[in-house]
């Protein structure tokens, strides 16, 4: 039997496949554009990459602060906690709020 | 049959129609946090003068915490408009690499976020003036010591010689972050 303390403010309970998958993508991304998640990385090349955009209708149920979060930890998994540390902005869209915000992947 | 049906009163709707507005108007953005870090602060003030000293700490530590937060996404690049949920996670991995140490607390710490400032500042070659960084110091470490987020859990029935020694902390802490409140622009620019 596990006995775990509560924390405060848990994880939603899809938080620990969406970040796998989400790293899965940023480790080998499909080939197929329009294939979600998309991860819209800035600024372009050669600077380094400060704001992470995804854009993902699997996470249409979880807060911005949840998407953040797991869009964060996938990174760092897929290249490391000094990477990761070089961003300013994780960002978790559904494809309706990219559509609104006028962010188009084509 | 007749069935009851309680509705809400006016006061009532008004308030939801006022949660409704404000969550329609989606993720809180940093002026957002700006502005309610001033009104949290008054709150608090208001308070501490109707003798309610532990309700009184605990805006003005959620307040202290808004400016904090703000002003190193602000110095980070963030404009007012911005959202600041998508900086969390970010924040997060910063202090992880850069300031292990310092716990995050759900993002709620005030040291956490005094950290984040002067880290974010010190990659871009742009330190704070020594005094004013050690102004900094000073005054969020009494803060933090006062002020913690899950104080809203607790009830403030103290005894009498400790809720005289929280009266005493109080004005201090209001003072502290109103000097927040004053050198924002200041942390930030």
């Amino acid at each position: 039997m596990s006995f775990r303390r509560a924390t405060a403010r848990s994880r939603p309970l899809s938080a620990a496949d969406l970040e796998a998958r989400l790293e899965q993508e940023m480790r080998n991304p499909n080939t197929r554009i329009d294939a979600q998640p998309i991860v819209i990385a800035e600024p372009p090349d050669p600077d380094p990459i400060t704001r992470l955009f995804v854009i993902w209708d699997d996470w249409a149920d979880l807060g911005q602060q949840d998407r953040s979060e797991i869009i964060t930890n996938a990174y760092e998994k897929a290249f490391g906690l000094p990477a990761a540390a070089t961003l300013s902005v994780a960002m978790g869209l559904t494809s309706v709020d990219a559509s609104r915000m006028g962010i188009s992947t084509r | 049959m007749a069935q009851h049906v309680s509705l809400p009163s006016a006061a009532t709707l008004a308030l939801v129609l006022l949660r409704r507005e404000l969550e329609a108007n989606g993720a809180e953005t940093l002026q957002d946090l700006v502005l309610a870090a001033d009104d949290r602060f008054w709150d608090a003030y208001e308070l501490a003068t109707q003798g309610r000293p532990f309700a009184a700490i605990y805006l003005a530590g959620f307040a202290g915490e808004m400016l904090l937060k703000t002003a190193g996404f602000r110095f980070d690049g963030a404009l007012p408009g911005d959202a600041v949920q998508p900086r969390l996670g970010p924040a997060k991995a910063f202090g992880a690499a850069r300031f292990p140490t310092i716990a995050f607390e759900s993002y709620h710490s005030l040291r956490f976020w005094v950290a984040f400032l002067e880290h974010k500042r010190a990659d871009a070659a742009r330190p704070l003036d020594p005094s004013l960084l050690s102004e900094l110091h000073k005054r969020v470490d009494h803060a933090h010591e006062i002020w913690w987020v899950s104080m809203r859990y607790r009830a403030a029935s103290v005894p009498s010689g400790v809720a005289a020694a929280v009266q005493s902390d109080l004005h201090p802490l209001l003072e502290e972050i109103d000097w927040l409140r004053k050198s924002h622009a200041a942390l930030w620019s």
